[in-house]
């Protein structure tokens, strides 16, 4: 073992070293933090939305038994005294669903959180493996009407994130499923090519197989297919494809229904981060941060999965990442 | 300004002068002395580094653009970037090869298999539904069949000279390898415009 005198006295790694896995953001921007939070709170509550403090462990199978997309390699787990396998908690969306599928509440339920996720990252990249998250979850409300009051809380959230350059974008799940269908057994091969917006992969992609000559003119436009309300409105004259339209109708009616319009743009090529999106997906970004600062969508797939038939919505800020932009747009300024 | 990191050496080479042939000014580069970080005219601050480093740096967003091989970008465990473009230069390809008694030896144990490229090794075995050893190396992988310590190797091809040289021969081809022009997906939405001028013009020079 390692040991340095520090002031005459010996010490012990322990004594000064954390795990790698541990959070270290969190010391210098604590009251920033709290002031964001306290901001994003007073938005919530001012929409009927009541926080809950929710369990630290989990089931291991809740994450994985729904076919949700989540990745075992990522849980912290042990066995515990049933010999079950329980996981530190991973997600706050899962255990929400739960928590409403199982309550004999008919009505909307308006729910928000604040508090961390625990996910295995790789060593010595720069990224720890606590996430602090804010977020909420509007259960039971489908739609445009619920899109648009999260899409309303959002655009009056941004103010109090002290970020300059912020931008929401928004894909839609509908969209990309529907894509899916057009190309028939090719599916996976276009997903990969969708998330890496691989221009020419795509191009080869359009190449080797024989769509009709529509579908190939849009493939090939995905890749860069994002931009401000523009971008959509050509998108919705050009597609002949009736879902395919319709399902970017119902963004444009969003963007048109919003109290506030700016800061959006729209990506034609998104593909959901979780299996259950079914609609609406947004991700929002600072040019301070390499990660989404904002995520969420329309997930009306999850509730059925606890043989519960309703609507659900929600997203979640970044917290972390939230502030490690504040303090490099604080750095260039300074 | 774009920020771009290039991997060092042969790479690097060939970018530059598929960048110069798309219109961009690339003279401070190519008359580098020692320096790490280059501007150019055309708004280019550019930076060089090992193959992983330029992956690390694009992941944090110090960077905009990176180019890199496809070799690099199947072993890292980071994926949330874009890939835009295949340059379609540096090709080579990934692949099994070992001694030809390979092929026919009867193995009554797990096989052996040495690689640079261990996510590559691993993966690849692990589409075969076959269970290996894998046994890190870091340069001269072909030491692993001619000293023993592994039974086979995993890795790039290009003209299979050093291969020959010592008896081993191609068993396996894994998959193609090229350079490829990679984006931060954030940087992608904020510099749409000035980073698509890039990968047009470079479209242009590669063709199809």
């Amino acid at each position: 073992m390692t040991r340095f005198l520090v002031g005459g006295h010996r010490m012990e790694e322990f004594q000064y070293l954390i795990p790698e896995e541990s959070i270290d953001a969190i010391i210098t921007n604590v009251s920033k933090l709290r002031e964001i939070e306290n901001n994003l709170r007073g938005i919530f509550s001012s929409h009927g939305y009541n926080e809950v403090l929710m369990p630290s462990f989990e089931y291991v199978d809740l994450y994985t038994k729904l076919d949700c997309g989540f990745e075992l390699d990522k849980m912290f787990q042990y066995i515990n005294h049933e010999g079950k396998n329980v996981a530190m908690r991973l997600d706050f969306t899962i255990p929400l669903a739960r928590l409403y599928a199982n309550s004999h509440n008919q009505d909307v339920a308006r729910y928000c959180y604040f508090g961390k996720v625990y996910r295995k990252e790789t060593m010595h990249k720069g990224r720890s493996s606590e996430f602090f998250q804010g977020g909420v979850e509007l259960m039971n409300l489908p739609g445009l009407q619920g899109d648009l009051e999260c899409m309303n809380m959002i655009q009056q959230s941004l103010k109090y994130l002290a970020l300059k350059n912020i931008l929401i974008e928004l894909g839609s799940a509908k969209f990309y499923n529907r894509l899916l269908e057009l190309v028939e057994d090719k599916k996976d091969d276009l997903t990969h090519i969708l998330r890496l917006r691989d221009i020419s992969g795509m191009k080869k992609f359009v190449e080797e197989n024989y769509f009709y000559d529509g579908l190939n003119q849009l493939l090939l436009k995905l890749p860069t297919a994002f931009g401000n309300i523009d971008l959509l409105e050509e998108a919705i004259d050009t597609i002949k494809d009736q879902e395919l339209k319709d399902a970017l109708i119902e963004l444009r009616d969003l963007y048109n229904s919003l109290e506030n319009k700016e800061h959006i743009i729209f990506d034609l090529g998104m593909v959901p981060t979780m299996k259950y999106y079914t609609g609406l997906m947004i991700k929002g970004y600072s040019d301070q941060s390499a990660s989404p600062i904002i995520s969420g969508g329309r997930y009306d797939d999850l509730l059925p999965r606890f043989n519960r038939q309703a609507s659900a919505i929600g997203f979640c800020y970044h917290m972390n990442h939230i502030l490690k932009a504040i303090e490099r747009e604080g750095e260039i300024n300074d | 300004m774009i920020k771009i990191a290039i991997t060092k050496g042969r790479i690097e080479k060939q970018v530059c002068k598929l960048l110069q042939q798309a219109g961009f000014d690339m003279d401070p580069i190519i008359n580098k002395d020692r320096e790490l970080l280059i501007e150019t005219k055309d708004g280019f601050s550019v930076i060089f580094g090992k193959p992983n480093d330029v992956v690390t740096f694009l992941e944090h967003g110090i960077v905009d653009i990176g180019f890199v091989g496809k070799d690099t970008l199947d072993d890292v465990d980071f994926d949330d970037y874009d890939e835009l473009l295949d340059l379609n230069i540096g090709k080579c390809f990934f692949a099994v090869a070992a001694y030809p008694e390979y092929r026919t030896k009867d193995f009554k144990r797990r096989k052996k298999i040495a690689s640079k490229y261990t996510n590559v090794a691993k993966k690849y075995f692990a589409s075969k539904q076959e269970d290996v050893e894998i046994i890190k190396l870091e340069g001269s992988v072909e030491l692993g069949p001619v000293t023993g310590i592994s039974d086979a190797i995993v890795d790039i091809v290009e003209t299979g000279s050093t291969l020959k040289a010592n008896g081993l021969e191609v068993i396996e081809k894994v998959s193609d390898i090229s350079t490829r022009l990679i984006v931060n997906k954030v940087s992608f939405k904020f510099k749409k415009a000035e980073i698509m001028n890039v990968v047009n013009k470079l479209e242009n020079v590669i063709g199809g």
